[in-house]
Protein backbone atom coordinates (compact mmCIF):
# COMPACT_ATOMS: atom_id res chain seq x y z
CA UNK A 1 0.00 0.00 0.00
CA UNK A 2 1.46 3.23 -0.91
CA UNK A 3 1.52 6.77 1.21
CA UNK A 4 -0.94 8.10 -1.13
CA UNK A 5 -3.60 5.18 -0.76
CA UNK A 6 -2.62 5.21 3.11
CA UNK A 7 -3.52 8.58 3.49
CA UNK A 8 -6.63 8.17 1.51
CA UNK A 9 -7.88 5.53 4.22
CA UNK A 10 -6.94 7.76 7.40
CA UNK A 11 -8.79 10.24 5.86
CA UNK A 12 -11.91 7.82 4.73
CA UNK A 13 -11.50 6.57 8.67
CA UNK A 14 -11.48 10.18 10.20
CA UNK A 15 -14.88 11.09 7.93
CA UNK A 16 -16.47 8.09 9.61
CA UNK A 17 -15.41 8.76 13.00
CA UNK A 18 -16.69 12.54 12.78
CA UNK A 19 -19.78 11.11 11.01
CA UNK A 20 -20.09 8.82 14.19
CA UNK A 21 -19.55 11.64 16.88
CA UNK A 22 -21.80 14.27 15.39
CA UNK A 23 -24.84 11.84 15.07
CA UNK A 24 -24.14 10.16 17.86
CA UNK A 25 -23.19 12.65 20.42
CA UNK A 26 -22.94 16.38 19.36
CA UNK A 27 -26.67 16.61 17.25
CA UNK A 28 -28.57 14.85 19.95
CA UNK A 29 -27.35 17.40 22.64
CA UNK A 30 -27.83 19.87 20.71
CA UNK A 31 -31.82 19.48 20.05
CA UNK A 32 -32.52 19.20 23.45
CA UNK A 33 -31.26 23.05 23.74
CA UNK A 34 -34.30 25.64 24.12
CA UNK A 35 -32.88 27.78 21.09
CA UNK A 36 -33.37 24.35 18.91
CA UNK A 37 -36.66 23.34 20.34
CA UNK A 38 -38.41 26.99 20.05
CA UNK A 39 -37.17 26.84 16.39
CA UNK A 40 -38.92 23.41 15.54
CA UNK A 41 -41.73 24.71 17.68
CA UNK A 42 -41.73 27.34 15.27
CA UNK A 43 -41.78 25.77 11.97
CA UNK A 44 -44.40 22.85 13.37
CA UNK A 45 -46.72 26.02 14.38
CA UNK A 46 -46.55 27.27 10.70
CA UNK A 47 -47.14 24.00 9.31
CA UNK A 48 -43.61 24.48 7.23
CA UNK A 49 -42.26 20.56 6.06
CA UNK A 50 -38.06 22.13 6.86
CA UNK A 51 -37.27 18.76 4.65
CA UNK A 52 -38.71 21.47 1.58
CA UNK A 53 -36.37 23.74 2.53
CA UNK A 54 -33.52 23.54 0.25
CA UNK A 55 -34.10 20.40 -1.77
CA UNK A 56 -37.15 19.61 -2.82
CA UNK A 57 -39.70 21.49 -4.54
CA UNK A 58 -42.73 19.35 -4.91
CA UNK A 59 -43.17 17.72 -1.90
CA UNK A 60 -45.33 20.51 -0.14
CA UNK A 61 -47.52 20.24 -3.57
CA UNK A 62 -51.15 19.90 -2.06
CA UNK A 63 -52.41 16.59 -2.92
CA UNK A 64 -54.84 15.88 -5.68
CA UNK A 65 -57.71 15.80 -3.74
CA UNK A 66 -57.11 19.54 -2.83
CA UNK A 67 -56.24 20.79 -6.16
CA UNK A 68 -59.92 19.34 -7.52
CA UNK A 69 -61.40 20.77 -4.47
CA UNK A 70 -60.81 23.64 -5.68
CA UNK A 71 -60.92 23.49 -9.10
CA UNK A 72 -64.91 22.78 -7.97
CA UNK B 1 -23.62 13.13 -15.36
CA UNK B 2 -21.87 12.09 -18.38
CA UNK B 3 -22.59 13.73 -21.73
CA UNK B 4 -23.58 11.28 -24.11
CA UNK B 5 -21.43 11.64 -27.35
CA UNK B 6 -23.09 10.90 -30.62
CA UNK B 7 -22.71 7.49 -32.74
CA UNK B 8 -21.29 6.08 -30.58
CA UNK B 9 -21.52 2.72 -28.43
CA UNK B 10 -22.16 5.32 -25.11
CA UNK B 11 -24.71 6.75 -27.20
CA UNK B 12 -26.85 3.67 -27.74
CA UNK B 13 -26.01 3.62 -23.92
CA UNK B 14 -27.59 6.83 -23.22
CA UNK B 15 -30.61 6.21 -25.35
CA UNK B 16 -31.47 2.85 -23.63
CA UNK B 17 -31.04 4.37 -20.30
CA UNK B 18 -34.00 6.81 -21.43
CA UNK B 19 -35.99 3.21 -22.76
CA UNK B 20 -35.46 1.90 -19.34
CA UNK B 21 -36.23 4.39 -16.83
CA UNK B 22 -39.73 4.78 -19.04
CA UNK B 23 -40.34 1.58 -18.93
CA UNK B 24 -39.29 1.38 -14.97
CA UNK B 25 -40.89 4.48 -13.99
CA UNK B 26 -44.41 3.60 -16.17
CA UNK B 27 -43.85 -0.03 -14.33
CA UNK B 28 -44.30 1.26 -11.08
CA UNK B 29 -46.57 4.23 -11.65
CA UNK B 30 -49.36 2.09 -13.37
CA UNK B 31 -48.51 -0.78 -10.81
CA UNK B 32 -49.16 1.32 -7.71
CA UNK B 33 -52.19 2.60 -9.61
CA UNK B 34 -53.78 -0.76 -9.90
CA UNK B 35 -52.31 -2.07 -6.54
CA UNK B 36 -54.54 1.31 -4.70
CA UNK B 37 -57.05 0.15 -6.98
CA UNK B 38 -57.65 -3.00 -5.55
CA UNK B 39 -55.81 -2.68 -1.76
CA UNK B 40 -56.74 1.08 -1.31
CA UNK B 41 -55.67 2.42 1.84
CA UNK B 42 -54.54 -1.00 3.53
CA UNK B 43 -50.92 0.55 1.09
CA UNK B 44 -50.82 3.32 3.72
CA UNK B 45 -47.06 3.38 5.18
CA UNK B 46 -46.07 0.01 3.43
CA UNK B 47 -43.35 2.29 1.48
CA UNK B 48 -41.17 4.74 3.35
CA UNK B 49 -37.95 6.09 4.02
CA UNK B 50 -36.16 6.04 7.66
CA UNK B 51 -38.06 8.52 9.85
CA UNK B 52 -37.39 11.28 12.15
CA UNK B 53 -35.19 11.21 15.30
CA UNK B 54 -34.13 13.10 18.14
CA UNK B 55 -31.96 11.26 20.35
CA UNK B 56 -30.65 7.76 18.94
CA UNK B 57 -30.58 6.92 15.09
CA UNK B 58 -32.77 3.77 16.35
CA UNK B 59 -35.45 5.79 16.33
CA UNK B 60 -35.40 6.48 12.50
CA UNK B 61 -36.06 2.84 12.19
CA UNK B 62 -39.41 2.70 14.11
CA UNK B 63 -41.19 5.87 12.77
CA UNK B 64 -44.35 7.20 13.37
CA UNK B 65 -46.45 4.92 11.23
CA UNK B 66 -48.32 0.97 11.59
CA UNK B 67 -45.76 -0.22 9.96
CA UNK B 68 -42.00 0.38 11.27
CA UNK B 69 -39.78 2.75 9.10
CA UNK B 70 -37.71 0.14 8.84
CA UNK B 71 -40.28 -2.41 6.78
CA UNK B 72 -41.18 0.54 4.56
CA UNK B 73 -37.77 1.49 4.18
CA UNK B 74 -36.81 -2.15 2.49
CA UNK B 75 -40.18 -3.01 1.11
CA UNK B 76 -39.27 0.22 -1.12
CA UNK B 77 -35.97 -0.49 -1.74
CA UNK B 78 -36.92 -4.42 -2.44
CA UNK B 79 -38.90 -3.11 -5.58
CA UNK B 80 -36.51 -1.16 -6.85
CA UNK B 81 -34.23 -4.18 -6.88
CA UNK B 82 -36.45 -6.52 -8.15
CA UNK B 83 -37.36 -4.56 -11.41
CA UNK B 84 -33.94 -2.62 -11.08
CA UNK B 85 -31.53 -4.38 -11.10
CA UNK B 86 -32.37 -6.58 -14.40
CA UNK B 87 -32.54 -3.25 -15.86
CA UNK B 88 -29.59 -2.05 -14.49
CA UNK B 89 -27.43 -5.24 -16.01
CA UNK B 90 -29.34 -5.11 -19.60
CA UNK B 91 -28.60 -1.51 -20.00
CA UNK B 92 -24.96 -1.42 -19.80
CA UNK B 93 -23.64 -4.31 -21.49
CA UNK B 94 -20.97 -2.81 -22.86
CA UNK B 95 -18.28 -3.25 -20.57
CA UNK B 96 -19.49 -6.56 -18.94
CA UNK B 97 -19.46 -4.65 -15.67
CA UNK B 98 -23.46 -4.85 -16.21
CA UNK B 99 -23.37 -8.56 -15.13
CA UNK B 100 -26.01 -9.75 -12.72
CA UNK B 101 -24.10 -11.09 -10.21
CA UNK B 102 -22.03 -7.75 -10.18
CA UNK B 103 -24.99 -5.71 -10.06
CA UNK B 104 -26.71 -7.58 -6.99
CA UNK B 105 -23.70 -6.87 -4.23
CA UNK B 106 -22.97 -3.15 -5.49
CA UNK B 107 -27.14 -2.54 -5.54
CA UNK B 108 -27.71 -3.48 -1.61
CA UNK B 109 -24.18 -1.23 -1.08
CA UNK B 110 -25.74 1.63 -2.48
CA UNK B 111 -28.50 0.96 -1.25
CA UNK B 112 -26.72 1.17 2.37
CA UNK B 113 -25.63 4.26 1.44
CA UNK B 114 -28.56 5.81 0.59
CA UNK B 115 -30.30 4.16 3.37
CA UNK B 116 -27.24 5.94 6.23
CA UNK B 117 -28.40 9.34 4.16
CA UNK B 118 -31.64 9.33 5.02
CA UNK B 119 -30.83 8.30 8.62
CA UNK B 120 -28.07 11.45 8.69
CA UNK B 121 -30.90 14.02 7.34
CA UNK B 122 -33.71 12.60 10.14
CA UNK B 123 -31.70 13.99 12.62
CA UNK B 124 -34.09 16.79 14.12
CA UNK B 125 -31.45 19.89 14.65
CA UNK B 126 -30.13 18.39 11.28
CA UNK B 127 -33.60 18.61 9.67
CA UNK B 128 -34.42 22.11 11.13
CA UNK B 129 -31.74 23.33 8.96
CA UNK B 130 -32.89 22.01 5.54
CA UNK B 131 -29.82 20.16 5.20
CA UNK B 132 -31.79 16.75 3.33
CA UNK B 133 -31.11 13.46 2.45
CA UNK B 134 -29.73 14.60 -1.06
CA UNK B 135 -26.98 17.09 0.55
CA UNK B 136 -25.57 13.60 3.27
CA UNK B 137 -26.14 11.14 -0.07
CA UNK B 138 -23.67 13.38 -2.49
CA UNK B 139 -21.47 13.74 0.62
CA UNK B 140 -21.04 10.18 1.53
CA UNK B 141 -20.42 9.69 -2.14
CA UNK B 142 -18.08 12.40 -2.00
CA UNK B 143 -16.18 10.83 0.99
CA UNK B 144 -15.67 7.57 -0.13
CA UNK B 145 -14.54 8.11 -3.93
CA UNK B 146 -12.10 11.47 -3.09
CA UNK B 147 -10.66 9.49 0.12
CA UNK B 148 -10.04 5.57 -0.46
CA UNK B 149 -11.49 5.51 -4.14
CA UNK B 150 -14.80 4.26 -5.33
CA UNK B 151 -14.30 0.33 -5.32
CA UNK B 152 -14.50 -1.10 -8.55
CA UNK B 153 -17.38 -4.16 -6.97
CA UNK B 154 -19.39 -1.19 -6.38
CA UNK B 155 -19.21 0.58 -9.63
CA UNK B 156 -21.70 -1.41 -11.73
CA UNK B 157 -24.81 0.07 -9.28
CA UNK B 158 -23.27 3.62 -9.92
CA UNK B 159 -25.99 4.64 -12.08
CA UNK B 160 -26.60 8.26 -10.86
CA UNK B 161 -28.47 9.31 -14.64
CA UNK B 162 -30.75 6.02 -14.72
CA UNK B 163 -31.62 6.77 -11.29
CA UNK B 164 -32.27 10.32 -11.77
CA UNK B 165 -34.25 9.85 -15.18
CA UNK B 166 -36.48 6.88 -12.98
CA UNK B 167 -37.29 9.35 -10.79
CA UNK B 168 -38.24 12.11 -13.02
CA UNK B 169 -40.61 9.89 -14.80
CA UNK B 170 -42.55 9.45 -11.05
CA UNK B 171 -41.94 12.65 -10.59
CA UNK B 172 -44.43 13.41 -13.15
CA UNK B 173 -47.34 11.59 -11.51
CA UNK B 174 -46.89 14.43 -8.84
CA UNK B 175 -47.34 17.72 -11.59
CA UNK B 176 -50.89 17.69 -12.10
CA UNK B 177 -51.75 19.71 -15.13
CA UNK B 178 -55.17 20.81 -13.52
CA UNK B 179 -53.03 23.30 -10.77
CA UNK B 180 -52.73 25.69 -13.63
CA UNK B 181 -56.31 26.13 -13.96
CA UNK B 182 -56.66 26.08 -9.97
CA UNK B 183 -54.53 28.08 -8.89
CA UNK B 184 -55.03 30.97 -10.76
CA UNK B 185 -54.34 33.82 -13.33
CA UNK B 186 -52.44 36.02 -11.18
CA UNK B 187 -49.71 33.57 -10.10
CA UNK B 188 -49.53 32.59 -13.66
CA UNK B 189 -48.89 35.80 -14.96
CA UNK B 190 -45.93 36.24 -12.59
CA UNK B 191 -44.99 32.80 -12.37
CA UNK B 192 -44.89 32.28 -16.60
CA UNK B 193 -44.27 35.57 -18.02
CA UNK B 194 -41.19 36.26 -16.37
CA UNK B 195 -39.55 32.69 -15.53
CA UNK B 196 -38.86 32.20 -19.31
CA UNK B 197 -37.71 35.13 -20.15
CA UNK B 198 -35.55 35.30 -17.63
CA UNK B 199 -34.02 31.37 -18.16
CA UNK B 200 -33.02 33.00 -21.73
CA UNK B 201 -31.79 35.87 -20.95
CA UNK B 202 -29.62 34.35 -18.63
CA UNK B 203 -28.29 31.18 -21.01
CA UNK B 204 -27.85 33.94 -23.76
CA UNK B 205 -25.80 36.44 -20.97
CA UNK B 206 -23.66 32.95 -19.72
CA UNK B 207 -22.96 32.16 -23.33
CA UNK B 208 -22.31 35.48 -25.08
CA UNK B 209 -21.11 38.01 -22.48
CA UNK B 210 -19.75 35.90 -20.09
CA UNK B 211 -18.52 33.55 -22.59
CA UNK B 212 -18.74 30.14 -20.86
CA UNK B 213 -17.83 27.43 -22.49
CA UNK B 214 -20.16 24.76 -21.51
CA UNK B 215 -23.78 25.93 -22.52
CA UNK B 216 -24.93 22.66 -20.63
CA UNK B 217 -23.71 24.45 -17.65
CA UNK B 218 -24.78 27.48 -18.36
CA UNK B 219 -28.69 25.99 -19.16
CA UNK B 220 -28.68 24.15 -15.35
CA UNK B 221 -27.79 27.23 -13.87
CA UNK B 222 -30.24 29.12 -15.64
CA UNK B 223 -32.90 26.99 -14.97
CA UNK B 224 -31.84 26.07 -11.71
CA UNK B 225 -32.02 29.57 -10.91
CA UNK B 226 -35.50 31.12 -12.84
CA UNK B 227 -37.51 27.72 -12.04
CA UNK B 228 -36.92 25.75 -9.09
CA UNK B 229 -33.94 24.76 -8.08
CA UNK B 230 -32.44 21.37 -7.45
CA UNK B 231 -35.75 19.53 -8.99
CA UNK B 232 -35.47 21.94 -12.31
CA UNK B 233 -31.39 21.52 -12.12
CA UNK B 234 -31.79 17.90 -12.30
CA UNK B 235 -34.70 17.76 -14.91
CA UNK B 236 -32.49 20.34 -17.19
CA UNK B 237 -29.50 18.55 -16.68
CA UNK B 238 -30.59 15.36 -18.01
CA UNK B 239 -32.52 17.89 -20.60
CA UNK B 240 -29.37 19.16 -21.64
CA UNK B 241 -26.64 15.99 -21.14
CA UNK B 242 -24.99 18.54 -18.41
CA UNK B 243 -22.21 16.57 -16.69
CA UNK B 244 -22.44 15.40 -13.27
CA UNK B 245 -19.85 18.19 -11.84
CA UNK B 246 -21.82 21.14 -13.36
CA UNK B 247 -25.16 19.83 -11.71
CA UNK B 248 -23.38 19.49 -8.44
CA UNK B 249 -21.95 22.90 -9.09
CA UNK B 250 -25.36 24.19 -9.95
CA UNK B 251 -27.15 22.72 -7.16
CA UNK B 252 -24.39 24.27 -4.62
CA UNK B 253 -24.82 27.90 -6.18
CA UNK B 254 -28.96 27.16 -5.23
CA UNK B 255 -28.23 26.14 -2.19
CA UNK B 256 -26.32 29.23 -0.98
CA UNK B 257 -28.29 31.78 -2.43
CA UNK B 258 -31.66 30.07 -1.11
CA UNK B 259 -30.06 30.64 2.29
CA UNK B 260 -29.42 34.02 2.31
CA UNK B 261 -32.34 35.28 0.42
CA UNK B 262 -35.29 33.56 2.23
CA UNK B 263 -33.39 35.59 5.53
CA UNK B 264 -32.34 38.50 3.99
CA UNK B 265 -36.01 39.07 1.10
CA UNK B 266 -38.33 39.87 4.08
CA UNK B 267 -36.57 41.33 6.33
CA UNK B 268 -35.50 43.71 3.22
CA UNK B 269 -39.44 43.78 2.29
CA UNK B 270 -40.83 44.81 6.53
CA UNK B 271 -37.88 47.71 6.05
CA UNK B 272 -38.98 49.14 3.00
CA UNK B 273 -42.70 48.59 3.66
CA UNK B 274 -43.39 46.49 0.87
CA UNK B 275 -47.34 45.32 1.17
CA UNK B 276 -47.44 41.91 2.33
CA UNK B 277 -49.71 40.67 -0.82
CA UNK B 278 -46.70 42.11 -3.05
CA UNK B 279 -43.96 40.45 -1.17
CA UNK B 280 -45.34 37.15 -0.90
CA UNK B 281 -45.41 37.25 -4.96
CA UNK B 282 -42.15 38.66 -5.19
CA UNK B 283 -40.78 35.65 -2.36
CA UNK B 284 -42.43 32.78 -4.72
CA UNK B 285 -41.24 34.21 -7.87
CA UNK B 286 -37.60 34.35 -7.08
CA UNK B 287 -36.44 32.09 -4.17
CA UNK B 288 -35.63 28.70 -5.48
CA UNK B 289 -37.55 25.86 -3.85
CA UNK B 290 -40.88 25.94 -1.96
CA UNK B 291 -39.77 24.86 1.34
CA UNK B 292 -37.92 28.60 1.56
CA UNK B 293 -40.78 30.33 -0.36
CA UNK B 294 -43.20 28.95 2.45
CA UNK B 295 -40.71 29.97 5.04
CA UNK B 296 -39.65 33.11 4.02
CA UNK B 297 -43.37 33.76 3.27
CA UNK B 298 -44.41 33.33 6.72
CA UNK B 299 -41.84 35.74 8.20
CA UNK B 300 -43.69 38.04 6.15
CA UNK B 301 -47.30 36.88 7.58
CA UNK B 302 -49.74 34.56 6.98
CA UNK B 303 -51.05 35.88 3.85
CA UNK B 304 -47.99 36.63 2.51
CA UNK B 305 -46.76 32.82 3.08
CA UNK B 306 -49.64 31.34 0.80
CA UNK B 307 -49.57 33.54 -1.98
CA UNK B 308 -45.86 33.05 -1.83
CA UNK B 309 -46.43 29.33 -2.19
CA UNK B 310 -48.75 29.48 -4.74
CA UNK B 311 -46.60 31.28 -7.18
CA UNK B 312 -44.19 28.82 -6.41
CA UNK B 313 -46.69 25.82 -6.83
CA UNK B 314 -47.42 27.28 -10.47
CA UNK B 315 -43.39 28.06 -11.31
CA UNK B 316 -42.74 24.19 -10.14
CA UNK B 317 -45.32 23.01 -12.98
CA UNK B 318 -42.99 24.83 -14.90
CA UNK B 319 -40.50 22.11 -14.56
CA UNK B 320 -42.08 19.59 -17.16
CA UNK B 321 -42.17 22.29 -19.73
CA UNK B 322 -38.71 23.71 -19.39
CA UNK B 323 -37.43 20.38 -19.59
CA UNK B 324 -39.30 19.45 -22.79
CA UNK B 325 -38.35 22.83 -24.46
CA UNK B 326 -34.63 22.48 -23.28
CA UNK B 327 -34.45 18.61 -24.86
CA UNK B 328 -36.37 19.34 -28.28
CA UNK B 329 -34.10 22.86 -28.29
CA UNK B 330 -30.47 20.82 -27.28
CA UNK B 331 -31.38 18.15 -30.24
CA UNK B 332 -32.00 20.49 -32.59
CA UNK B 333 -28.96 22.99 -31.52
CA UNK B 334 -26.17 20.22 -30.25
CA UNK B 335 -26.64 17.53 -32.39
CA UNK B 336 -23.50 15.79 -32.94
CA UNK B 337 -20.96 17.13 -30.28
CA UNK B 338 -20.61 15.96 -26.80
CA UNK B 339 -20.08 19.21 -24.87
CA UNK B 340 -23.01 20.88 -26.28
CA UNK B 341 -20.97 23.78 -27.71
CA UNK B 342 -21.30 22.50 -31.51
CA UNK B 343 -23.13 24.05 -34.32
CA UNK B 344 -26.89 23.94 -35.01
CA UNK B 345 -28.19 21.01 -37.41
CA UNK B 346 -26.68 22.31 -40.40
CA UNK B 347 -23.89 20.83 -42.61
CA UNK B 348 -20.98 23.01 -43.10
CA UNK B 349 -22.34 24.90 -45.99
CA UNK B 350 -25.03 26.34 -43.80
CA UNK B 351 -27.71 23.87 -45.24
CA UNK B 352 -29.74 21.43 -43.14
CA UNK B 353 -28.39 18.22 -42.54
CA UNK B 354 -29.94 15.25 -44.05
CA UNK B 355 -32.04 13.78 -41.72
CA UNK B 356 -31.99 16.39 -39.26
CA UNK B 357 -35.33 15.44 -37.83
CA UNK B 358 -34.22 11.83 -37.11
CA UNK B 359 -31.16 12.99 -35.55
CA UNK B 360 -33.03 15.84 -33.47
CA UNK B 361 -35.59 12.57 -32.34
CA UNK B 362 -32.47 10.38 -31.77
CA UNK B 363 -31.12 12.67 -29.72
CA UNK B 364 -34.42 13.69 -27.62
CA UNK B 365 -34.28 12.55 -23.61
CA UNK B 366 -37.15 10.08 -24.08
CA UNK B 367 -37.44 10.29 -20.55
CA UNK B 368 -39.28 13.33 -21.26
CA UNK B 369 -42.12 11.62 -22.65
CA UNK B 370 -42.33 9.42 -19.46
CA UNK B 371 -42.64 12.19 -17.23
CA UNK B 372 -45.40 14.02 -19.60
CA UNK B 373 -46.78 11.00 -19.92
CA UNK B 374 -46.95 9.81 -15.82
CA UNK B 375 -48.24 13.76 -15.87
CA UNK B 376 -51.44 12.96 -17.95
CA UNK B 377 -52.32 10.33 -16.26
CA UNK B 378 -52.29 11.67 -13.09
CA UNK B 379 -54.27 14.90 -14.26
CA UNK B 380 -56.88 12.89 -16.17
CA UNK B 381 -57.62 10.53 -12.89
CA UNK B 382 -57.77 13.69 -10.86
CA UNK B 383 -60.24 15.23 -13.32
CA UNK B 384 -62.38 11.49 -13.69
CA UNK B 385 -64.58 11.66 -10.52
CA UNK B 386 -63.62 10.71 -6.72
CA UNK B 387 -62.56 6.96 -7.91
CA UNK B 388 -60.25 7.98 -10.34
CA UNK B 389 -59.14 11.04 -7.97
CA UNK B 390 -58.84 8.96 -4.62
CA UNK B 391 -56.91 6.11 -6.50
CA UNK B 392 -54.30 8.72 -8.34
CA UNK B 393 -53.80 10.47 -4.89
CA UNK B 394 -53.37 7.29 -2.87
CA UNK B 395 -50.64 6.19 -5.35
CA UNK B 396 -48.42 8.95 -5.60
CA UNK B 397 -48.62 9.98 -1.67
CA UNK B 398 -48.43 6.18 -0.93
CA UNK B 399 -45.98 4.35 -3.20
CA UNK B 400 -44.50 6.64 -5.94
CA UNK B 401 -43.39 9.65 -3.61
CA UNK B 402 -41.31 7.13 -1.76
CA UNK B 403 -40.05 5.38 -4.64
CA UNK B 404 -39.22 8.62 -6.20
CA UNK B 405 -37.42 9.54 -3.02
CA UNK B 406 -35.24 6.81 -2.79
CA UNK B 407 -34.23 7.04 -6.33
CA UNK B 408 -33.26 10.57 -5.99
CA UNK B 409 -31.23 9.42 -3.05
CA UNK B 410 -29.54 6.51 -4.97
CA UNK B 411 -29.03 9.22 -7.97
CA UNK B 412 -26.93 11.56 -5.62
CA UNK B 413 -24.75 8.73 -3.93
CA UNK B 414 -23.65 7.63 -7.68
CA UNK B 415 -23.13 11.27 -8.58
CA UNK B 416 -21.31 11.31 -5.23
CA UNK B 417 -19.45 7.93 -5.95
CA UNK B 418 -18.52 9.22 -9.54
CA UNK B 419 -17.39 12.55 -8.91
CA UNK B 420 -13.93 13.54 -7.73
CA UNK B 421 -14.07 17.25 -5.99
CA UNK B 422 -10.73 18.43 -8.15
CA UNK B 423 -12.89 17.96 -11.83
CA UNK B 424 -15.27 21.19 -10.24
CA UNK B 425 -12.67 23.22 -10.10
CA UNK B 426 -12.95 24.10 -14.38
CA UNK B 427 -16.68 24.06 -13.79
CA UNK B 428 -16.39 27.00 -11.83
CA UNK B 429 -15.39 28.70 -14.61
CA UNK B 430 -12.68 31.37 -13.18
CA UNK B 431 -15.83 32.62 -10.67
CA UNK B 432 -18.44 33.07 -14.03
CA UNK B 433 -20.23 30.65 -12.56
CA UNK B 434 -21.14 32.41 -9.75
CA UNK B 435 -21.17 35.91 -11.58
CA UNK B 436 -23.97 33.96 -14.05
CA UNK B 437 -26.26 32.91 -10.94
CA UNK B 438 -26.20 36.77 -9.89
CA UNK B 439 -26.60 38.48 -12.67
CA UNK B 440 -28.97 35.76 -13.35
CA UNK B 441 -31.17 36.40 -10.10
CA UNK B 442 -31.08 39.73 -10.01
CA UNK B 443 -32.70 40.19 -13.47
CA UNK B 444 -35.43 37.66 -11.74
CA UNK B 445 -35.48 39.71 -8.61
CA UNK B 446 -36.18 43.10 -10.70
CA UNK B 447 -38.83 41.61 -13.34
CA UNK B 448 -40.61 39.43 -10.88
CA UNK B 449 -40.68 42.79 -8.78
CA UNK B 450 -41.72 44.73 -11.51
CA UNK B 451 -44.62 41.92 -12.47
CA UNK B 452 -45.83 41.52 -8.69
CA UNK B 453 -46.36 45.29 -8.45
CA UNK B 454 -48.35 45.03 -11.69
CA UNK B 455 -50.05 42.05 -10.79
CA UNK B 456 -50.80 41.84 -7.01
CA UNK B 457 -50.44 45.24 -6.13
CA UNK B 458 -52.95 46.58 -8.69
CA UNK B 459 -54.69 44.67 -11.38
CA UNK B 460 -55.60 41.57 -9.05
CA UNK B 461 -54.82 43.60 -5.54
CA UNK B 462 -58.75 44.30 -4.35
CA UNK B 463 -59.32 40.99 -5.83
CA UNK B 464 -56.77 38.97 -3.78
CA UNK B 465 -57.72 41.49 -0.27
CA UNK B 466 -61.07 39.77 -0.88
CA UNK B 467 -60.00 36.56 -1.58
CA UNK B 468 -57.28 36.25 1.54
CA UNK B 469 -58.54 39.15 3.64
Amino acid sequence: MNDRTSRHRVGLLLILFAITVTWGWLLPRLSRTDVIRQRIDRTDRLGINPAAIYYTDVFVAPPVSLTRGELK
Amino acid sequence: MNTVPSGSAEKRVGMKEDLWAVLLGMTLFVGALIAMAVAGDSLQGHFGQPGGWSDSPWQSLVGKGSVPAWQASLTSLALLALVGIPAIAASRPLDKSGALFRVVPAFLATSALAFAAFVMAGQSVVKEYGFEYVFWALLLGLAISNTGGTPTWLRPAVRGELFIKWGLVLLGAEVLLGKLVALGLPGILVSWVVTPIVLVSTFLFGCHVLKIRSPSLVMVIAADMSVCGVSAAIATAAACRAKREELSLAIGLSLSFTAVMMVVMPLAFRYAGVDDIVGGAWIGGTIDSTGAVAAAGAALGDRAMKIATTVKMIQNVLIGVIAFAVSVYWAARYPTDEEGGGESGQAADGRPRAGFLSEVWQRFPKFVLGFLAASLIASSLAWSGSVGESIADGAVANVTKHLRNWLFCLAFVSIGLETNVRALLPALSGGRSLVLYVVGQSLNLTLTGLMAYLVFGWLFHDAIQEWLP
